[in-house]
């Protein structure tokens, strides 16, 4: 009774308060959990997307396409818009080469634009119009045996993720190119070495 | 009378300009058939690159392949052309093997060539052979391509493709002796297939 009259002494819009709190701390943990649930399931399923640009060699796909890539259930799928799907078996996959490139940005129009400012101030702008690029070399064959290879380009970094993703799905890393000295590293077992 | 030897003349005229046409379209013909048609019959089976010694980037080496196999088909100097490993080539009479073995590779920069224009050149060097089945070469040439100014890196393997199907189409390759897988010519085959027949 002693607590009823406490309620009652206090202001209407406290009171209110004091009810819909214990609700929304309820409601506030449920959505945590539901949400940590949902990121634990996309984490162990799904498969991320990377932003690459075919740059030779997938059948059925122009060179220079920018485009999308999954790898999943046994297969590399790049996605264009225009030009639509190419998939790859993963398996026929049977070495993979990762190798760093660092390019001019901007393209053919940067390239006039830089030829046209005065006093050679195109080449200041191209002391730092440059980016670093991860290539990704893959050597796979086709049905009758023939060798095929494809080059993907991805922003620096990302190359590592995909090598993982298809070895993880049964490609072939082979054995590895040695920047300093050419001479090609014994075959990586682990995808993380 | 007039009128009759007036439209006889003009239709002589046109015969004759026809006649003249007729020939160099013929004379045309048979100069492009004698020239395409000696080597047509030879098919390639393009092995893969080869560095050696040379620190050449795999990305280099998987895209001087996939170029020039699209370069090569842009020559029409091969009946087909087939990749390493093909099974199909193994059926195919009048191969050759075109092997690529890499001499020179100079990396260059992209950057460096865009800021001082003379420094930063990429140069790739590469010796080409074309050998028959029984490994005798038909074809030996030394072929260099570079990127000096505009362009990727990657630029080299393009111009390099280009090249070699360059000088292959230059080149005269011998008449096809119809030599199998194992190394045997049409009159060899026919003796052998005579002697088990007996």
């Amino acid at each position: 009774m002693k607590q009823l009259n406490v309620l009652a002494k206090q202001p209407r819009g406290r009171r209110e308060i004091v009810r819909v709190l214990p609700c929304l701390i309820l409601l506030l943990s449920f959505c945590a959990g539901a949400l940590a649930q949902t990121t634990n399931t996309e984490e162990g399923t799904a498969n991320p997307s990377f932003p690459v640009t075919h740059v030779l060699g997938l059948a059925g796909t122009l060179p220079n396409t920018p485009g999308s890539l999954t790898v999943k259930a046994g297969s590399l799928r790049f996605e264009n818009k225009k030009q639509g799907i190419t998939l790859l078996s993963t398996v026929s996959i049977e070495a993979i080469f990762l190798s760093q490139q660092d390019k001019q940005v901007g393209g053919v129009p940067m390239t006039l634009g830089k030829a046209a400012v005065p006093f050679g101030g195109g080449r200041v702008i191209s002391l730092f119009s440059h980016k670093k690029y991860d290539d990704i070399a893959l050597i796979y064959r086709d049905d009758d045996g023939g060798i095929h290879g494809a080059i993907l380009q991805l922003p620096a970094g990302q190359g590592t993720k995909l090598r993982d993703e298809l070895v993880s799905q049964g490609a072939r890393v082979g054995p590895q190119w040695d920047p300093a000295n050419g001479k090609a590293a014994p075959e990586v077992s682990d995808a993380t070495n | 009378m007039q009128l009759i030897s007036k439209s006889t003349v003009a239709l002589s005229r046109r015969l004759m300009f026809l006649g003249i046409a007729l020939s160099v379209f013929i004379a045309h013909q048979g100069n492009a058939s004698a020239h395409n048609g000696g080597d047509r019959e030879w098919s390639v089976q393009v092995e893969e690159v080869n560095s050696g010694d040379i620190n050449l980037d795999p990305a280099f080496r998987v895209a001087i392949y996939e170029n020039l196999l699209s370069e090569l088909g842009k020559t029409n100097k091969f009946e087909n052309i087939y990749r390493s490993g093909d099974r199909l080539a193994a059926s195919t009479p009048d191969m050759l093997i075109l092997k690529i073995n890499v001499r020179k590779f100079d990396a260059g920069s992209e950057t460096k060539r865009a800021v001082t224009t003379v420094a930063g050149a990429t140069k790739l060097k590469v010796q080409c052979q074309l050998e028959t089945r029984d490994g005798r070469v038909v074809s030996d040439n030394l072929v260099e391509a570079s990127v000096r100014f505009f362009g990727s890196n990657m630029r080299v393997t393009h111009n390099l493709a280009h090249n070699i199907a360059e000088a292959i189409k230059k080149s005269t390759l011998p008449q096809p002796t119809h030599v199998s897988q194992d190394g045997q010519t049409p009159d060899e085959l026919s003796m052998a297939q005579v002697e088990t027949n007996r």
